[in-house]
């Protein structure tokens, strides 16, 4: 299946010579989640004024910052992003038709989540720049 | 029909970044062609002839299960092996996958270093099944 035979020297240099790209594509990915925070901070306020026409944009932007985040090695951003997610499908499941459906507690916890998840993407962005 | 080597490879993921490590970590497996959406897949199919298609399975429009089944509703791509690149990889999520024609499912997040080593092995697997069956 694989012609040429594979040597363990030229995998490990293969695999660091991997690592180096991928870490050189960290700050690019870090700008992209401040950008998306951002949006996802703008599309909570518009939940909270009663717009649940928001919620597969606000999911596709959280799921994003999660399956990312966790494939550059950002484990606590994903875990505050995937709480997240796991909210906004919540509340999508329960096909809510309008947001003031959506009880107070529930609001304050997607307020929340995203807070968490802004400021664990801030603390990301220090570490990379560090 | 899979054929014994692996030479070209689409992947198909709405995320750039994802797309961008998997340029990386697939790079040494096979010649890759990127598509950024379902709708782009199809057309890449028929472009690239890829031997293996890897998928995202939630995307904006077209997704990864009605991406698949419309690629094979082409005969000439019905046996075209398919793997879903999913966070959604339960043990129930990958039976419902591979039910519907999936030839393997790769968990997200992957390991972008071990990523090659499981495409080689998934390959493996399928070209020896498809010669089991006669495929």
């Amino acid at each position: 299946l694989w012609p040429r035979e594979r040597n363990p020297v030229d995998e490990r240099e293969r695999s660091e010579l991997s690592r180096q790209r991928i870490a050189l594509l960290v700050p690019k990915f870090v700008k992209r989640a401040r950008d998306e925070i951002k949006m996802v901070e703008r599309l909570v306020e518009r939940v909270s004024h009663g717009d649940s026409t928001v919620f597969p944009e606000l999911r596709q932007l959280v799921h994003g910052i999660n399956g990312t985040g966790a494939l550059y090695g950002f484990a606590q951003l994903s875990a505050r992003a995937w709480e997240l997610e796991q909210l906004v499908d919540e509340l999508i499941a329960r096909n809510e038709s309008v947001a003031s459906d959506v009880e107070p507690e529930v609001l304050q916890r997607l307020v929340i989540c995203s807070e968490s998840l802004a400021n664990e993407i801030k603390s990301s962005a220090g570490d990379a720049q560090s | 029909v899979a054929h014994s080597a692996l030479k070209q490879l689409l992947y198909v993921d709405d995320d750039p970044d994802i797309r961008a490590i998997v340029r990386i970590a697939l790079g040494h497996v096979a010649s890759i062609r990127m598509a950024e959406s379902g709708e782009r897949a199809l057309q890449l199919v028929n472009e690239s002839k890829p031997d293996l298609v890897l998928m995202d399975v939630m995307m904006p429009g077209l997704d990864g299960p009605s991406t698949m089944k419309r690629i094979r509703e082409q005969s000439r791509f019905a046996a075209l092996p398919v793997i879903f690149v999913t966070a959604k990889a339960m043990p129930a999520e990958v039976a419902r996958f591979l039910k519907m024609g999936a030839d393997g499912v790769i968990a997200k997040p992957f390991d972008p270093i071990q990523l090659g080593a499981n495409v080689r092995s998934l390959w493996s697997d399928i070209v020896a099944a498809r010669a089991q069956s006669g495929g």
